[in-house]
């Protein structure tokens, strides 16, 4: 069952508009630094555009941004069941809880390895570009590749897979999930200003989790030949540190699977009784003695409804509520019920409430005002 | 059977969504009618082991439900109320997977499972299609069929003809009528006719209680020579609530059709009518709301 939760997973997530949104652009970012000069990651200088020194710091830097994008594929895992309503269908059924997260970590994580894999292609292919200086270029060491990705770049895209997707677990919000990466974004950066000292360069190699500053420590008197061809082996602090981020991100998914519920806490009839929650009774206002108000169509009007609808489409919500959009749930079925005809989300926009795909999250890549839809 | 003992569920906020439910639920199609906000869903969900009940029991068979939902899932086949699908997914591929997660492993099996479904579900020429793209009859025959899969012994379907439309309603309620009658099939519904069309044994909810039990025909016949029918102004219908126990009102054609139980002739214009289902459960809801 495991496989095939897995392999589901990753279906759906590659036809997912996210997963090759990410991949185009990390493919073009990588592309342009590998071969113009305008766009550099890492520190370049005097060497090879293809250096293996160049594809290591390529892979590393790249994989600390792409905790946004691991965050979109193992975050949807957990909370796509309560957006799209399908979930008590789903926890009606004999799945088990190991077989139905790990399964579906599995295959968000593997989405989102599969994706990552435009940056070492994108230096390949970049290599071979005709306007690039063939003094800058140097043979392809397929080695260095290898290296890059599954050492460097796949434990780091792990780790924050397992920790994002444990904090979903957690608080069952995109957002909030989100509020986490940039808190451990803005950690990792003052953390490593903090460290910047050659007495903590050991430590830091042994235990920061993005493995930059093991790798530094192993490169740090190489010369410009040395970094053009050499790949440092797995080992001493750069194993170490490598074995320490999967053992971090096995204790994240152990984590998530302890925090994981099936039933719904917000349903239980076990939760004590919130006591003087009870809400009153408003007076009903006066009927109007007359007809309802006129409508009025001028500048006034116009003025108003574009003052409602920007700040509808700003508003995003709140804390404790669910992700995806300035209506808290709609549902599609009591649309239609209530008399509005054809399709299901013509009908929504028609009545102004677009309920956004749960898997869209194009919206965090491009902010959600500057989408039109339906 | 599905036994049910003094089943209580207050939630947070204090609502009292079920106060002592007692229900035995033999084999065959089981009609669950009550008014919205009557404490249905709750219950259909606390038997589909969704969510933990304040107090009470619930056993199926031999199953203890609350302290063992795993074992009543393996038979357990669930149509919520109003249930989403995930985009982009085809119907094949989401009953495919449903399958699945409802442990039919063996790859032949499991497409004998949902071809055979998907076709008598009428679903087979759209199997390609995205179910975020069906219409509302469509979804709800997709919900039946991944409801179907495994034989389950146990089928609960929370409202499930609810906006659809006659045509589709009927086809629904076809479909429901084929599953076999040696299984458990609780249909919970807001609509008189669904009970009346498919279930040889029903019981009423209210605010949370069951007001009333039996079979359709019986309760029919306690009613029978007790209702009465006549046709006035909407102005007069004041009156006529004060005098009578009047338990539905409708229009026909701008005028009033009130109907009024009463064990003797009112005389004043009202004629006898042979009373149905929906007179019981009017009747049975008017009795309950007085006594409130």
């Amino acid at each position: 069952m495991f496989r095939k939760i897995a392999g589901f997973e990753l279906r759906y997530q590659l036809k997912s508009p996210v997963f090759w949104v990410v991949a185009t652009i990390f493919f073009l970012l990588t592309f342009g630094a590998a071969t113009i000069d305008q766009i550099r990651i890492g520190g370049g200088g005097n060497i090879h555009k293809n250096a293996p020194f160049a594809i290591a710091q390529t892979h590393l830097i790249l994989s600390i941004f792409y905790m946004f994008v691991t965050t979109a594929f193992v975050a949807n895992v957990v909370v796509r069941d309560d957006e799209t309503g399908f979930g008590p269908i789903l926890r009606s059924t004999r799945v088990r809880k190991f077989d139905y997260l790990y399964g579906r970590f599995t295959g968000a994580f593997l989405a989102a390895a599969i994706s990552f894999l435009v940056v070492p292609l994108a230096i390949w292919i970049g290599s071979f570009m005709p306007w690039i200086d063939p003094e800058r270029l140097g043979p392809n060491d397929l080695h260095a590749y290898l290296f890059s990705y599954f050492a460097l770049a796949l434990p780091s895209i792990l780790l924050t897979s397992a920790l994002f997707f444990a904090l979903a677990t957690i608080t069952r919000s995109m957002m909030w999930t989100y509020v986490g990466v940039i808190a451990f974004m803005v950690l990792w950066i003052i953390a490593n200003i903090a460290l910047d000292r050659p007495e903590y360069e050991k430590i830091a190699a042994y235990w920061e989790p993005m493995g930059t500053a093991a790798y530094g420590l192993v490169t740090k008197y190489w010369t410009a030949s040395e970094r053009n061809s050499v790949t440092p082996p797995l080992a001493g602090a750069l194993l170490f540190n490598r074995a320490f981020v999967v053992a971090l991100s096995a204790g994240f998914l152990v984590l998530a699977y302890g925090l994981f519920r099936f039933q719904s806490a917000d349903l239980s009839g076990q939760k004590k009784v919130k006591t003087g929650k009870k809400a009153e009774v408003e007076a009903a206002p006066a009927l109007l003695s007359g007809p309802l108000p006129q409508p009025v169509f001028d500048r006034a009007t116009a003025w108003a409804q574009l003052v409602v609808r920007t700040l509808f489409r700003a508003a995003g919500p709140g804390p404790g509520k669910r992700h995806g959009g300035p209506v808290v749930r709609h549902r599609r079925r009591p649309l239609r019920r209530r008399g509005l005809s054809g399709h299901p989300r013509a009908a929504a926009a028609a009545a102004g409430f677009v309920r956004p795909d749960p898997d869209d999250h194009r919206h965090l890549l491009f902010g959600r005002a500057g989408l039109a839809r339906a | 059977m599905l036994i049910i003992e003094n089943l209580t569920h207050v939630y947070g906020n204090g609502t009292r969504a079920l106060d002592e439910v007692s229900l035995t639920i033999p084999r065959g199609m089981y009609g669950l009618l009550g008014p919205n906000g009557a404490g249905k869903s709750t219950l259909m969900r606390t038997i589909a082991t969704l969510q933990a009940p304040t107090s009470g029991h619930i056993r199926f068979g031999d199953i203890d439900v609350l302290k063992n939902p795993e074992a009543l899932r393996e038979t357990l086949g669930y149509l919520p109320q109003d249930f989403g699908v995930y985009p982009r997914v085809s119907a094949y591929d989401m009953l495919d997977h449903m399958a699945v997660l409802k442990g039919i492993s063996g790859a032949k099996e499991r497409k004998a499972t949902v071809e055979h479904l998907l076709n008598q579900v009428n679903l087979w020429t759209v199997r390609k299609k995205a179910i975020a793209g069906f219409s509302g009859g469509m979804r709800q025959r997709f919900g039946i069929a991944q409801a179907l899969i495994g034989d389950p012994r146990l089928i609960i379907v929370d409202e499930p003809t609810a906006g659809l439309d006659p045509e589709e309603r009927n086809r629904f309620l076809n479909l429901l009528a084929e599953i076999g009658e040696n299984v458990v099939v609780i249909l919970s519904t807001h609509i008189v006719e669904d009970v009346s069309d498919l279930c040889p044994a029903m019981a009423i909810i209210c605010d949370g209680r069951i007001v009333s039990e039996g079979a359709p025909a019986d309760l029919v016949a306690k009613l029978k020579g007790r209702i009465w029918k006549k046709i006035i102004d909407k102005a007069e219908l004041e009156a006529a609530k004060q005098q009578h126990k009047v338990i539905s009102t409708r229009l026909l054609a701008g005028r009033t059709v009130i109907h009024i139980q009463s064990d003797d002739n009112p005389g004043d214009g009202f004629t006898a009518v042979e009373g149905g289902l929906e007179d019981v459960y009017f009747s049975t809801l008017s009795t309950t709301r007085r006594a409130a």
